[in-house]
């Protein structure tokens, strides 16, 4: 570079400065004290965005919190990892040990249990009963978390035991289910001539002690030991149920088992069903809310365009005194992020003590009415109240950006003379 | 002697409903660094027109404006804004305010638009209003003080980076004799050997004794009285 040229970069460094300028923290400290001189229509426009923000999280929320009341009733957590096999044509395709070895080396597979049921006949008092009889094992019954009517668990321990359910009860013509408990009965389980094995002649007759008596299905049934059909080299089982290591998994291993020729269905598409219902449920609700976080962003607007008008000679004096365009932009989009901000986070505050309040009057209800179990009818996750506040941070960014843009624009000499 | 501000053939016309307006007549004059100029001349000569047009804020229609060597307009407006920041203080006659803030965080603004961390701008901005006498009012909102006592304010905001150029329009002019000769001294206070350069517009006859460089203007054309000779009456 020549001298001649320095001289005149030096000169003018030492007319502009070094490469500097307002420092992030006190452009912050400028806007919210701008915010917090105006207190009343400060205050007044938070409301009206807390109004409205907490309008949508307390209807999102009511909207998640039924989906998750309706999901828990149709799946607890367990059962969403499971996977229902059924034989789409038994005599082309067996559910049989090597089968289910198969299955088992599948990717995030943690257990198979499989059902084998056969019609059956009981001998009870000399009355015969007919019953359809599930040989499965204690994965099975504790997957499908029956409801204990009498007993002290759905035990399966050996081939000796059974458990009945209520309608089986009925048809023996017994009221009270503890008094079936430990009862003998001689049980018939018929097995068709082209699915017996090899050297087995006639049906299986066995004698089992009732253990426990349970809530399923509308008619008569037994669950009995798997051991019972596998000990007498019987293979080929009706259905099976797979408990996945992680439900994200479920739809992809449904759609490899199925792939194998096997009709599957599992309680996780039921809930992504759930899910599609209250997901349209939540779009209602967001419109519903919408209505009031439309107002809040007018109220908003509103703010800030008289704020722009009052101030338009401490702009001209800020410019004056060599804030950039970009600064005073920044100004005004800080204080506007600043009012949105406080309002979100108020506005989930609010929603979530109104929840409280809702919750606290429907659990005081039902129990008035006998029903002691507490429940809640909102759920606030986490990923909602954060998408919440920081939507609602940008939401300020929109709501700016007309008065910024006409902030920094401004003539300085026109903004003086206000 | 070296000119800190030099205009050259300076024209400035504003549109009206019906042609334009020349406020400016190709004007030529310059400011002595360290000198005390006044812009005498009667309201609607084009005094504040030149003022703003130091200050980078009103492009001349033709004609060069130099300050310290440098054509100012052939800067970008953000490079204007920051010149505002480092080389030039203003005061003016009627004051203006960041209402939200204290009177020492008025006074540090001009430091913290030039990056200054918030600490080393109020320890300066507190010298500043020292000078001033006025620190009982540090923490206060500058709205409450009275006219002479916001004007000091002013000039402690004007001086607090210590700017090569304080322009001044019509700082006395809403004060009463009192006040606007506290107000002058501290203006010319600023001045003389090794200090900063003061341009001051007014119409006050009595103040030209002050002066060193005397720019008279009327009708958009200037005559300059030079007297300067490296001191300060």
């Amino acid at each position: 570079m020549s001298k001649k040229n320095q001289a005149s970069d030096d000169r003018k460094t030492a007319l502009v400065g070094e490469n500097d300028s307002i420092r992030p923290t006190i452009l912050v400290r400028i806007a919210f004290s701008n915010l917090f001189y105006k207190k009343l229509r400060t205050t007044l426009t938070v409301i009206g965005v807390v109004v409205g923000i907490g309008a949508v999280v307390f209807l999102l929320a009511f909207g998640y919190g039924l989906r998750n009341l309706v999901t828990k009733q149709v799946v607890d957590s367990n059962s969403i990892r499971t996977i229902d096999i059924n034989q789409a044509n038994p005599t082309l395709l067996a559910l049989d040990t090597a089968t289910e070895e198969k299955i088992e080396a599948f990717n995030d597979v943690e257990s198979v249990s499989r059902v084998f049921s056969y019609a059956g006949q009981v001998n009870y008092n000399n009355s015969k009963t007919g019953v359809v009889v599930f040989g499965t094992d204690q994965q099975y019954m504790d997957l499908n978390a029956f409801a204990l009517t009498a007993g002290k668990g759905v035990s399966l321990k050996d081939s000796t035991t059974a458990v009945a359910n209520t309608s089986f009860l009925k048809a023996i013509g017994i009221k009270d289910p503890q008094k079936l408990l430990n009862q003998k009965i001689d049980l018939t389980i018929q097995i068709p001539k082209d699915l017996r094995p090899e050297g087995m002649e006639g049906d299986i007759e066995s004698s089992l002690k009732i253990v426990s008596v349970v809530e399923s299905g509308s008619g008569s049934e037994l669950f009995v030991s798997s051991s019972v059909f596998t000990d007498r080299n019987i293979d080929t089982a009706s259905q099976a149920k797979i408990l996945v290591s992680n439900k994200e998994a479920v739809g992809d291993l449904q759609k490899r088992i199925a792939s194998l020729g096997f009709t599957t269905a599992s309680p996780y598409d039921t809930v992504a069903q759930i899910d599609q219902v209250f997901g349209v449920l939540n779009y209602i609700f967001l419109g519903f809310g919408g209505i009031g976080l439309v107002i809040a962003v007018l109220g908003m607007f509103n703010t800030l365009t008289i704020t722009l008008l009052e101030r338009t000679k401490e702009i001209g004096l800020m410019r004056t005194l060599g804030a950039r365009k970009k600064d005073i932009r920044r100004l005004f989009v800080l204080e506007s992020m600043g009012l949105s901000f406080l309002g979100g986070t108020f506005g989930v505050l609010t929603a979530m003590a109104m929840s409280k309040g809702v919750d606290g009057f429907l659990n005081s209800l039902a129990g008035s009415r006998g029903l002691n179990e507490s429940i809640s009818v909102f759920s606030f996750q986490t990923s909602l109240v954060s998408q919440v506040i920081i939507g609602s941070a940008f939401l300020g960014l929109v709501v700016v950006y007309f008065p910024a843009r006409r902030a920094a624009k401004m003539s300085v000499i026109d903004a003086l003379k206000g | 002697m070296t000119n800190l501000i030099e205009f050259q053939d300076v024209s400035k016309s504003f549109p009206v409903k019906h042609g334009t307006v020349d406020v400016l007549k190709n004007i030529n004059f310059t400011v002595p660094k360290g000198s005390f100029t006044i812009l005498f001349g009667p309201s609607g000569s084009g005094k504040s027109t030149i003022l703003n047009t130091i200050l980078g804020l009103e492009p001349p229609t033709s004609g060069q404006v130099q300050v310290n060597d440098v054509d100012l307009y052939s800067l970008s407006s953000d490079q204007r804004a920051k010149f505002r920041t480092h080389f030039v203080g203003m005061v003016t006659q009627d004051n203006y305010w960041v209402n939200s803030l204290s009177v020492i965080d008025n006074v540090a603004l001009p430091l913290y638009l030039c990056g200054y961390r918030r600490m080393k701008a109020r320890k300066l901005a507190k010298k500043s209003v020292e000078n001033v006498h006025l620190e009982r009012y540090l923490n206060s909102q500058p709205t409450v003080l009275s006219g002479g006592e916001q004007q000091r304010i002013s000039v402690a905001r004007a001086t607090v980076k210590s700017p090569e150029i304080l322009i001044a329009d019509e700082p006395t002019g809403n004060l009463d004799t009192k006040s606007g000769n506290e107000v002058l001294n501290l203006l010319i206070s600023q001045t003389g050997n090794g200090a900063g350069t003061v341009v001051m517009v007014t119409h006050n006859p009595e103040f030209l004794d002050y002066a060193n460089n005397i720019l008279h203007i009327k009708d958009g054309v200037i005559t300059q009285e030079n007297n300067y000779d490296g001191e300060v009456k």
